[in-house]
């Protein structure tokens, strides 16, 4: 074992901390927000130029070939950034689904696409009643002449409003099927919105809508990629919590209430120092979890699910900590721990929340 | 010892009931339920219609417009009111400035004033924190000098909630900046909002609601009878208030209210079948139900038989303030995936809201990261912890 960095991975993480520092300062962050996509669309080309949309597609398809810890130390400097862009679920899970696709080389052109910048693509899994069960949707798959169509809603879909093409899930004789549907296929609504993170998600309805079947049998990939994708929300909330107790220490320094420097509170230091603590178990839960994904199925899913537990118990005690700490200028929207705490929310739900991974590890661990 | 409530107590309850149904306008009772900021307009229609029925402020003395009803009684009203899904009036005139006029107030104060806080004719904000006067509310700088017939008041307040509603402004200024606030360093003034040396500007909060402001005080000039009672005893005020307000801030009625809407949330969410999903909500509100039954038998005793042990209203303080987080906080988580979307608390005016949500989905967002500041105002948790040590145990 060694947890140290390899030179790849040192030069990855400056590279990546060198964007964040440059680019994403706190008002660059907001204005971006702000924008209709949530993310500056000038970023995303920078991430291709750098190689970040290619990382995790394998080299025999054109990539890098990467591996999930690589793309981890991107997740984790875009959270320090707050950056908004769709890396995740675009240059991550999508991609990886369409290298796993049944006939990946057909995938070639999209992948390129990603790799270069021009496409971005979503992952539609949840409905109004899956409560992030991959397996317990109603959208259905049909055969037709000239492949499937789709009948059905997804809500909430991560990263959705930019999307060029979803990556759908629909049930289709008694599996669950992974379609590809263009953002402008006719029979196709695409409700785009804004969620508590300042990011932009979308709701799809789904008429007869026409897509073409990526994988036939597709729990298992769908499954896989969706824990490895929960691994880096992990490393993007690790990311939101150095930097929010980094701003909240710096603010113990110089507030000054009763005379002296809040700093001087041993209650305020301690809670810092607490902080701190959870932060460090959620970096070993998610170096933990990155070391099981290539494990079985059961060993893979327990694991993500302890990481994502104690993320977001973490996320949470340590952002919301920063609130509280910073006293009544933490409420303001115009104070960036906010934001963090805001983001760790979004990230708390997103491909599954604390109950569902919880219940999920008594799942899979006792009998 | 008599641990039941009286028969007389039961009736009254049945009373306040009846006589609120239909009262409270549909649309303002779903905004009370939404809205994590009530309306001015909702303020001031709700206090209009409860002058009407000689209940706009029932916890008052009867002589000066209250109800003369016992504690219990007060505390049972409210209860129905939340209930009922009636706005909660505003505090400023009703619970804090109101009090004050006619405890400390001069007769022509409480005669010229009152009246109009009766009837929600004037709001009212309240000028405590500064910028560098937050926890420590004693260092405030926000200065009332006398010249002639009039006083002068320069400084600057923050996190004025409502200062954007209000007509007028209680203000707590230091009137002798050669002794410390506790020594009568301070006063209170009263100052309209209209005056040319007032400007406010809105702070939107985390929730990206506007509730709070900033509120600019240069050269405003009012006449020296403007004064609140007695020069001098700011600081005694400051207390009288706080301590009048220990069992309100406790927010029982709201938080009974809350918790039949979480038992109804979770069964449209999670349906009558069991699911390992619906037994952990149905435990989380478990959990949530026994603490608040603690805080309320809390309440009561305070209501009953006050203790006036500044100890016992710091842990109400922390309790209630923990549970109100708490209570939004398994709301959200209970909405699934679309606790991620931005409900704002005016989007029930919609109907094309996102995510298909239930009609109890929209202004949960808001309402959950607003609640992040129960724990920070009125006294930091952290400040009340201080004051348990120190009072409870002299550390």
């Amino acid at each position: 074992m060694d947890f140290r960095l390899s030179d790849e991975q040192t030069m990855l993480k400056e590279s990546v901390d060198r964007f964040v520092a440059q680019k994403s300062g706190f008002e660059q962050v907001r204005a971006a927000a702000a924008g209709p996509e949530g993310f500056a669309r000038a970023d995303w080309q920078t991430f291709a130029e750098l190689g970040w949309l290619m990382l995790m597609i394998p080299e025999d398809l054109g990539g890098l070939g990467g591996v999930t810890a690589d793309a981890a130390l991107l997740a984790e400097s875009f959270g320090r950034g707050l950056v908004g862009a769709p890396f995740v679920s675009t240059a991550v899970l999508c991609a990886g689904l369409l290298a796993r696709a049944d006939r990946p080389r057909d995938q070639q052109p999209l992948l390129d696409a990603i790799g270069g910048g021009e496409a971005i693509v979503a992952l539609a899994t949840e409905e109004s009643s899956s409560r992030y069960g991959l397996d317990a949707i109603a959208a259905q798959a049909k055969p037709v002449d000239s492949g499937f169509t789709l009948s059905g809603e997804k809500i909430v879909v991560p990263d959705g409003a930019a999307a060029g093409h979803f990556l759908v899930s629909a049930k289709l004789a008694g599996t669950i099927g992974l379609f590809l549907v263009a953002a402008d296929a006719p029979g196709l609504t695409v409700r785009r919105y804004r969620t508590v993170d300042n990011r932009r998600a979308a709701d799809l309805l789904m008429a007869d809508t026409p897509a073409s079947l990526m994988i036939a049998d597709a729990l298992a990939p769908l499954e896989r990629a969706v824990d490895e994708a929960a691994l880096l929300l992990v490393a993007e909330a690790l990311g939101c919590m150095d930097a929010a107790m980094s701003i909240t220490a710096e603010y113990l320094k110089t507030r000054e209430q009763f005379g002296r420097t809040l700093s001087k509170f041993q209650v305020l230091t301690h809670r810092v120092a607490d902080m701190f603590v959870r932060a460090e178990t959620t970096r070993s839960m998610l170096l933990r979890g990155l070391s099981a994904l290539d494990a079985g199925p059961e060993i893979r899913a327990a694991a993500v699910s302890a990481a994502m537990v104690t993320a977001i118990d973490a996320g949470e005690f340590v952002c919301g900590q920063a609130i509280q700490l910073h006293g009544g200028i933490g409420m303001a929207e115009e104070n960036a721990v906010g934001h963090y705490y805001k983001r760790i929310r979004a990230i708390g739900r997103t491909w599954g929340d604390r109950a569902s991974h919880a219940r999920r590890h008594v799942d899979l661990t006792q009998a | 010892m008599d641990l039941t409530f009286a028969k007389e107590d039961e009736d009254f309850r049945l009373e306040i009931r009846e006589a609120l149904r239909g009262l409270v306008p549909p649309d303002m009772a779903r905004r009370t339920r939404q809205r994590v900021h009530p309306t001015k307009a909702d303020l001031k229609l709700w206090n209009r219609i409860l002058y009407d029925r000689g209940w706009s402020v029932a916890h008052w003395p009867k002589e000066y417009g209250g109800t003369g009803w016992s504690p219990l009684q007060v505390h049972i009203f409210e209860e129905e009111l939340a209930a009922a899904d009636a706005p909660f009036l505003t505090y400023f005139g009703p619970r804090l400035v109101g009090p004050l006029l006619y405890t400390f107030g001069r007769e022509e104060q409480k005669r010229d004033l009152i009246p109009d806080i009766l009837t929600g004719e004037t709001l009212w904000c309240q000028g405590f924190s500064e910028p560098s006067s937050g926890s420590d509310l004693a260092s405030a700088r926000t200065s009332a000098v006398r010249d002639g017939a009039s006083y002068v008041i320069n400084g600057q307040k923050i996190w004025t909630t409502e200062a954007h509603y209000a007509d007028r402004m209680f203000c707590l200024v230091r009137t002798d900046p050669s002794v410390p606030a506790q020594k009568g360093g301070f006063s209170f003034v009263m100052l309209p909002m209209t005056d040319p040396g007032v400007r406010v500007r809105p702070i939107v909060t985390l929730d990206e609601g506007h509730s709070v402001n900033e509120v600019f005080l240069e050269n405003v000039r009012i006449p020296a009878s403007d004064i609140i009672g007695e020069e001098g005893r700011g600081w005694d005020y400051t207390k009288f208030m706080l301590a009048n307000e220990r069992i309100t801030n406790a927010h029982v009625p709201r938080a009974k209210r809350d918790l039949v809407l979480l038992k109804e949330i979770a069964a449209s969410e999670y349906g009558a079948s069991p699911s390992a999903a619906r037994d952990e909500a149905r435990r989380r509100i478990a959990q949530l139900e026994m603490d608040l039954d603690g805080l309320e038998w809390s309440v009561l005793r305070e209501i009953i038989n006050g203790s006036k042990n500044p100890a016992i209203a710091s842990g109400l303080k922390i309790v209630a303030s923990e549970l109100q987080q708490r209570m939004t906080d398994l709301a959200v988580d209970m909405i699934g995936a679309r606790g991620r979307i931005f409900y704002g608390e005016d989007d029930f005016e919609r109907n094309d809201l996102p995510g298909n949500p239930g009609e109890y989905a929209p202004g949960l967002a808001a309402r959950q990261l607003f609640l992040r500041a129960t724990t920070i105002y009125a006294g930091s948790n952290e400040i009340q912890r201080g004051i348990i040590a120190k009072q409870q145990f002299g550390l």
